[in-house]
C-alpha cells in the first residue's frame, strides 16, 4: 500500500499539477501592512498575526490586496484563524477590474486551518486585485487571523489542499438525504475516485512485487482483500471525522433544549417562530389554513409547523385554491415570496383571480394572515 | 418517568420480536443470539405500530398503555414457553475460538468502530429536531396529527380535501403511504407524553443496529467465518447514506432496506439450509415490506422470481419467461378492456434517459454514498465467474431476486419520468438504500467463496 501511495502521489504531481504562467520563482503573498485592508472596530497586525474584534453585529472584513497577480500563478489559498466563535461564517469574494465578483460562503468549520485549491473558485482567472473575507458571527467577539496567504504551486501544498478537503466539515444540508458527495464545495477531488486510484495502484504494486519475487511470494487473495479494507477504512475515517464534528456542532446548538426550544434554535428557527406568532392569532383548533407561497420549502415547512391546525399546502401551482373551495372563516397565510397579493382592507388575490374578501389578522415582514369574510 | 417510558417504548418491540423468535429458532442455531434479537427488533418495530392501528380500528383512543399491555402479555407468553423448555447449556462458538490473534484484533477493531458510530449517530438523533424534507412533507405530518388527535384521522389528496372542505380530513403530499412509520413515531411520542421530534426518531438507530446484527448472524449461518462476517457488517453499517438516514431520521427507506435485506437473507438461507423458521422469517419480512412503503410491494413481489429459480431450478427459465409473457398478455388485454386506466401508467415511460444514466453513475461511482461498494460489487461479480458452477448455483435464488430488483430500479431511472430523480440525485440515492443491504449480502457470500477457495491462480498458501 505504501508503494501504491507513492505511485498515487506521483500521478497527482504528474497529471494534476496546477498550471502556472511560467514566471518563477514566485513568492507567497502574506498579510503585511501593505497588503492588508481591515474594516473592524479594532484590529492590530503584530508579527503577521491579525487580532480582530468583530463589530456590533459580529462582522469584520479583511482584504488581502493582490494587485496585478496572475490567478493561475497562485493555485492555493491558506486561511487560518485562532479562537473563532463557533457560529463564525466566512464569505469570500474576489475583486477583478475594480469590481467585487463571485462570492463564496466557505462551508468548512471551524476555520482554523484551511487550504483551498483556488482553481475551484469560479472566476479564478486573469488578474486578481484583492481577496476579501467577510467574517460574521451572531454576537460581537474577538479572534485572531493567523494567516491569509496565497501560494504558488507546489507538491506539498497540493497534498495539503487534498488533506484539508478530506478533513473539512460542513453542517448537514437538506440534499444530503439524497446524496453525499463527500467533497466540499471547493474541493479539488472527490474522495472516492482518489481512494479508488490508491487502491488500484496498490493492487498493481502488489502484482509487481509478486512477479518480481520470482516465486518467493505467491499470490494470495487475502492481500488485495486487506488493501481493499484499508482503503475503505480511509474513506470511513474521513466520514467518521465529519460525523464527530457534526455531533459537536449539534451539541453546541441543541444540547439542553426542550423539544420546542430545539425547533426555535434549529435550521428553520425563523420560520418556526413566525408560524408560532401566526398560530397565536388563530383561535379555532380545527381552523383551515391555506399556505400561499412560491417558496416550496418554506411552504411545506410552514404547513408542517401549522399542524395540528388543518393546513393546506400544494406543491404545484396555483398557490391558492379555486374560489369554489374557499369559504368564510378560512385562513390564508401569504408567505413571502408569493404571487398572492394581500391588502389589509380588501382581501387577497392571485394575479389571475378576483379579490377574495378577507380581513388581515396578522402581518409581519415576511407573512400576512388573512381571514376570509 | 419520561425517560423510562421512552426506553420501554424501545425495549418492548425488541423483547416482543426477540422472545418470539427465540421460541421459533432452534437452540443449536449458529449466531443465535444476534439472530433472534436483531431480527426480533426489526419485526417488533413494524409490529407495534400495527397494534396502534388495530386499537384505532376498534374505535379506541390511541394510547401507550394498551399496546404496551398487549406486548407485555405476548412477551410473558413467549417467556413461559421458553421456560418450559429444557434448558440447553450455552455452547461456545467453536469458530470464534478458532480465530487467529490477527483475526480477533481485526474483529474487535471493527466492532469498536461500529459501536463508536452507533454512539455518534445516537447522539445526533437524540439532539436534533426533525430535519429532512420528506419527513415533514408526508411522514411526520400524519404522526403529528394522529398524536394530537389520538386517532388515525384520514389523510386525503389536495383535491379531495378541498372538495370535503377539510371536514374530518387532513391533507399532505402523499396521503396514501402506509401508516407504519408515522405510527412508530406516534408510539414514541405517546411514551414521551409530548410531541418530541428527537426521541421519536430513536427507532431508526435501533433499526440500523438490528440490520447489522441480522446481517452478521445470517452471514454466519451461511457459512461465512466470523471475521469476514464482521468485515462485511462493518462495510454495510459504515455506508454514509445509510448513516445519514439515521442521523437525520424520518424517512422509511432504511426500514425498507432492512426488511428487504432480511427477507433476501432468509430466502437464501432457507433455500440452502431448509430450516422452516427461515421460511417464516421470509414471509414475515415480505409482509413488513408491504406495510412500510409503496416500493415495498414491488420488492416483496420481486422475491418471487428468486424463489422460483431456487426451488424449481428445472425449467426455471421457461417458467420465468412464461410469467413474463403472461404479464405482457395481461397488459395487452387490460389495454383493450380499459385503455383509459392504463393511459396514465403508459405516460410515465420515456426513451432511455442519458441524464438519468449519468445521475446513476455519478451517484454510485463518484459520490461517497456507498464508500467503495460500487467498486467492490463488480469486482466480486467478475471474480465469482471463476468459481465452479456447482458453487455458483447456490446463489441463484438470491441473485435472481436481486437481479429483478436492480432491473426494476434501472428501468425506473432510465426509462420513466422518474429519471429526473436520478439526474438531480433526489431519488436515486434513497432508492439505493433499499437495495444496498441485500446487494451487500450477496457480495459477502461471493467474496467468502472467492477467499475460501482462492479461485485463482490455484489454491494459494499466502506468503511463504
Amino acid at each position: 500500500m505504501l508503494l501504491g501511495l507513492a505511485m498515487l502521489l506521483a500521478v497527482l504531481m504528474l497529471f494534476f499539477h496546477p498550471p502556472s504562467s511560467g514566471e518563477s520563482p514566485l513568492q507567497a503573498i502574506n498579510m503585511t501592512e501593505e497588503t492588508l485592508e481591515v474594516v473592524a472596530p479594532s484590529w492590530q497586525l503584530i508579527d503577521g498575526r491579525l487580532d480582530l474584534e468583530l463589530a456590533g453585529f459580529g462582522v469584520g472584513v479583511v482584504t488581502l490586496l493582490t494587485p496585478g497577480i496572475d490567478a493561475q500563478d497562485y493555485p492555493y489559498l491558506h486561511l487560518s484563524l485562532e479562537h473563532p466563535p463557533p457560529d463564525l461564517v466566512a464569505t469570500m469574494s474576489l475583486r477583478k477590474g475594480g469590481k467585487t465578483v463571485h462570492q463564496y460562503i466557505l462551508e468548512d468549520q471551524p476555520l482554523t486551518d484551511l487550504w483551498i485549491a483556488t482553481r475551484e473558485f469560479k472566476g479564478w482567472d486573469g488578474s486578481i486585485e484583492a481577496i476579501t473575507i467577510i467574517l460574521t458571527s451572531k454576537e460581537p467577539s474577538a479572534l485572531t487571523v493567523t494567516d491569509i496567504s496565497l501560494h504558488p504551486a507546489s507538491a506539498t501544498l497540493q497534498l495539503r489542499a487534498i488533506l484539508s478537503d478530506l478533513g473539512s466539515f460542513a453542517p448537514w444540508k437538506r440534499a444530503q438525504m439524497n446524496t453525499h458527495t463527500g467533497a466540499a464545495k471547493v474541493a479539488s477531488f472527490y474522495p472516492v475516485p482518489l481512494v479508488v486510484t490508491l487502491m488500484l495502484l496498490s493492487f498493481v504494486a502488489y502484482g509487481v512485487v509478486v512477479i518480481l519475487s520470482r516465486g518467493r511470494i505467491t499470490f494470495s487473495w487475502t492481500v488485495p482483500a486487506m488493501i481493499f479494507l484499508a482503503c475503505w477504512l480511509v474513506l470511513d475515517l474521513v466520514w467518521q471525522n465529519r460525523l464527530l464534528r457534526q455531533v459537536a456542532h449539534s451539541h453546541l446548538t441543541f444540547a439542553g433544549l426542550s423539544p420546542e426550544e430545539k425547533l426555535a434554535a434549529g435550521p428553520d428557527a425563523k420560520l418556526y417562530r413566525s408560524i408560532a406568532a401566526v398560530k397565536a392569532h388563530i383561535n379555532e383548533p380545527d381552523a383551515r389554513v391555506m399556505v400561499a407561497t412560491s417558496d416550496l420549502y418554506a411552504g411545506m415547512r410552514a404547513a408542517y409547523f401549522l399542524y395540528p391546525l388543518n393546513a393546506y399546502w400544494r406543491l404545484e401551482r396555483p398557490e391558492l385554491p379555486d374560489a369554489q373551495y374557499l369559504r368564510k372563516g378560512d385562513y390564508i397565510l401569504v408567505l413571502s415570496p408569493s404571487r398572492a397579493y394581500a391588502h389589509k382592507d380588501k382581501g387577497v388575490r392571485l394575479p389571475e383571480t378576483r379579490m377574495y374578501p378577507a380581513e388581515m389578522v396578522y402581518s409581519s415582514l415576511t407573512m400576512r394572515l388573512l381571514r376570509l369574510k | 418517568m419520561e425517560s423510562v417510558l421512552v426506553l420501554l417504548a424501545l425495549a418492548l418491540p425488541i423483547a416482543l420480536g426477540g422472545l418470539w423468535l427465540s421460541v421459533l429458532v432452534p437452540a443449536d442455531t449458529l449466531a443465535r443470539t444476534p439472530l433472534i434479537w436483531s431480527h426480533g427488533a426489526l419485526l417488533g418495530l413494524v409490529l407495534v405500530p400495527q397494534f396502534l392501528w388495530l386499537q384505532n380500528a376498534l374505535g379506541l383512543t390511541l394510547s401507550f398503555a394498551l399496546p404496551a399491555l398487549v406486548s407485555t402479555i405476548l412477551i410473558l407468553t413467549a417467556s413461559v414457553i421458553l421456560l418450559r423448555r429444557t434448558p440447553i447449556s450455552n455452547r461456545t462458538q467453536p469458530a470464534l475460538r478458532k480465530m487467529t490473534a490477527a483475526q480477533k484484533w481485526l474483529f474487535m477493531l471493527l466492532l469498536i468502530l461500529l459501536i463508536v458510530r452507533l454512539a455518534l449517530l445516537g447522539t445526533e438523533v437524540f439532539l436534533r429536531p426533525l430535519f429532512p424534507w420528506d419527513a415533514t412533507m408526508h411522514w411526520a405530518t400524519k404522526a403529528k396529527i394522529w398524536f394530537e388527535y389520538r386517532s388515525i384521522v384520514p389523510f386525503t389528496d389536495n383535491l379531495s380535501w378541498l372538495q370535503a372542505f377539510g371536514e374530518g380530513v387532513f391533507t399532505d403530499r402523499h396521503p396514501n403511504y402506509p401508516s407504519t412509520i408515522p405510527l412508530l413515531q406516534v408510539w414514541m411520542n405517546l411514551a414521551a407524553g409530548e410531541w418530541n421530534e428527537s426521541l421519536m426518531n430513536l427507532p431508526w438507530l435501533v433499526c440500523l443496529a438490528a440490520l447489522g446484527g441480522a446481517f452478521y448472524s445470517q452471514l454466519r449461518i451461511a457459512g461465512v467465518e466470523p471475521t469476514l462476517s464482521m468485515v462485511f457488517t462493518y462495510f454495510l453499517l459504515s455506508m454514509p447514506l445509510i448513516n445519514t438516514h439515521v442521523a437525520l431520521a424520518g424517512y422509511a427507506d432504511l426500514f425498507v432496506g432492512a426488511a428487504y435485506c432480511a427477507a433476501l437473507m432468509a430466502l437464501h438461507n432457507w433455500v440452502s439450509g431448509k430450516q422452516a423458521w427461515q421460511r417464516v422469517l421470509l414471509i414475515l419480512f415480505a409482509l413488513c415490506l408491504i406495510r412500510l412503503k409503496i416500493e415495498g410491494y414491488l420488492w416483496a413481489l420481486l422475491l418471487a422470481p428468486g424463489l422460483i429459480v431456487a426451488l424449481a431450478p428445472k425449467h426455471a427459465v421457461i417458467r420465468l419467461a412464461g410469467i413474463g409473457i403472461l404479464c405482457v398478455i395481461g397488459l395487452v388485454v387490460f389495454r383493450q378492456v380499459a385503455p383509459e386506466s392504463l393511459h396514465p401508467f403508459l405516460q410515465q415511460f420515456t426513451p432511455l434517459s442519458m441524464k438519468g444514466l449519468m445521475g446513476i453513475i455519478k451517484s454510485v461511482f463518484l459520490h461517497a454514498n456507498w464508500h467503495l461498494f460500487a467498486y467492490l460489487l463488480p469486482m466480486v461479480a467478475a471474480l465469482s465467474l471463476l468459481l465452479p458452477l456447482s458453487v455458483l448455483k447456490t446463489y441463484r435464488g438470491i441473485a435472481t431476486a436481486l437481479f429483478a430488483s436492480v432491473g426494476a430500479f434501472l428501468f425506473l431511472f432510465l426509462f420513466t419520468v422518474f429519471s429526473l430523480g436520478s439526474a438531480n440525485f433526489t431519488g436515486v440515492g434513497r432508492l439505493s438504500i433499499q437495495l444496498a443491504p441485500g446487494l451487500m449480502f450477496l457480495c459477502a457470500l461471493l467474496s467468502n467463496a472467492i477467499l475460501v477457495r482462492q479461485v485463482w491462480p490455484a489454491k494459494g498458501t499466502g506468503h511463504r
